[in-house]
């Protein structure tokens, strides 16, 4: 598997890995998550007062996405939390471990809690599309049944242990499957077989990241930065508003108390004759700031693009216009032909 | 010439005895009539660290031992840096908080009262 940074263009081959992203399945070519094995009795207790969904109720073999919020509230990191009989097994995003280890480590104080970077002792494989549950099943030759969101069931491949967690992390139906790292190279072999003989695909940055921002979904270091909360990155389904205390929430309940979320995650449609860096970019309207593009990417076999960006709350009455210039950056027109506020995750 | 009379904070944990008779009438409720009290320190909350109270019959290796109006109260050997000089109370009534600590150390509470920074 490599691991290219990724890029917003597309061309004829990746579009067949963007339309079976859409309409059957893929294999992600890249596993963008670190990882982290936590031990000892205090665990699940100690990310429950540090993060702001309930873990309280995690059960053995069930997962929950939690995010760890700075003293202010910001964004630090989403988390895929998985309980397991003898340890908590922890989804952090990519080359992010140390930061969130560090971050732990802060606050830890008398708590039986030890916690182990894991990220390259595993192997790490999501799949994503319409069609996954069919190439799980041909991946370990058995009928799987239903797997709710959020679960894990396990699995051997050659007698390697295998966990299969259904996460959708794409808005699709999708799983990631993870094993200790001896187990790769059977799961490349027969990934590969399975790709050759049916209309499955590795997807490889380049789809991906146009299938991630055309499906709106946000994406750490872009949208997912300390620059904003979790409730302006649409994150809202990862907190839990009756938990109790961890660090940030008194501020991120205030901001929903009172209604006080300056930004608005949107997807944006624009048409524009120059060339984009996929690097933030205010946007202008009027000759006034009313946002900030995150991420860029040309929608498949059309000239127009489509970005993620977080939209100011003041400039909310843009959602209803249609077909405007605007700037993004200065001196560069854009013709903006929608902007809409993106679903949560 | 003006003398400044510093008042020292006692290094210890103290607990009233108003909390004393809570703690007794918890303990009976729970059916551990004899349960002595620990008091930790952990990580996380709203101000970065959170009071633990907990029932227990015996204290834990390097655990403070402080025996107030016939209690034990024993706090985390850890923790104690950052509880010396605290008094645990109780607020009773309709808008009492419960166990209340009057920790001298905090320098900012949250408004459930359970958590605090340093």
């Amino acid at each position: 598997m490599s691991s290219q940074k990724p890029i917003s263009t597309m061309n004829d081959y990746s579009l067949n890995e963007y339309q079976a992203l859409s309409k059957s399945a893929a294999i992600l070519n890249f596993a963008n998550s670190g990882i982290l094995k936590f031990y000892g009795n205090d665990s699940l207790d100690l990310l429950n007062r540090l993060s702001t969904n309930n873990l309280d109720d995690l059960q053995v073999n069930q997962g929950v996405k939690t995010v760890i919020t700075s003293n202010k509230g910001k964004f630090l990191d989403i988390l895929k939390v998985f309980r397991f009989e003898d340890s908590l097994v922890v989804f952090t995003s990519l080359n992010n471990e140390i930061n969130v280890m560090k971050h732990i480590d802060f606050f830890t104080f008398s708590e039986d809690v030890v916690v182990e970077k894991v990220t390259e002792k595993k192997c790490l494989y999501k799949i994503s599309g319409p069609r996954s549950n069919d190439l799980i099943n041909k991946l370990f030759s058995k009928l799987f049944g239903a797997i709710s969101p959020y679960n894990v069931i396990e699995a051997s491949i050659e007698n390697h242990k295998i966990k299969i967690i259904r996460t959708d992390f794409m808005r699709r139906l999708g799983y990631e499957i993870i094993g200790n790292i001896e187990a790769r190279e059977v799961l490349d072999s027969k990934l590969s077989k399975i790709v050759e003989n049916s209309a499955f695909e590795f997807a490889n940055p380049g789809a991906i990241e146009t299938f991630r921002i055309l499906n709106g979904i946000p994406a750490f270091g872009k949208e997912l930065t300390n620059k904003y909360n979790p409730l302006e990155a649409n994150l809202i389904n990862s907190i839990s508003f009756n938990k109790g205390c961890y660090v940030g929430q008194e501020v991120i309940a205030r901001l929903d108390t009172y209604n006080k979320v300056q930004n608005t995650l949107c997807s944006i449609e624009f048409q524009s004759s120059q060339n984009f860096e996929e690097t933030p970019s205010n946007l202008y309207f009027e000759e006034k700031q009313f946002g900030v593009l995150t991420s860029i990417s040309k929608a498949p076999k059309n000239e127009s693009y489509v970005g993620i960006g977080y939209i100011s709350k003041k400039s909310s009455n843009l959602f209803e216009m249609k077909n405007f210039q605007a700037e993004l950056l200065p001196e560069h027109k854009i013709l903006v032909s929608s902007i809409s506020p993106i679903d949560p995750m | 010439m003006v003398s400044s009379q510093k008042q020292s904070k006692p290094l210890t944990v103290s607990i009233s005895k108003d909390a004393v008779s809570h703690v007794k009438s918890f303990a009976s409720d729970a059916g551990k009539p004899d349960a002595h009290i620990r008091v930790s320190v952990k990580g996380g909350g709203c101000s970065g660290l959170t009071y633990s109270l907990d029932l227990v019959d015996e204290p834990k290796l390097d655990d403070k031992v402080i025996n107030e109006h016939g209690l034990s109260l024993f706090v985390d050997k850890k923790s104690y840096v950052f509880l010396a000089g605290t008094q645990l109370e109780y607020s009773g009534g309709l808008n009492g908080k419960g166990f209340v600590f009057n920790n001298p150390n905090a320098k900012t509470t949250c408004g459930c009262g359970t958590s605090f920074s340093v």
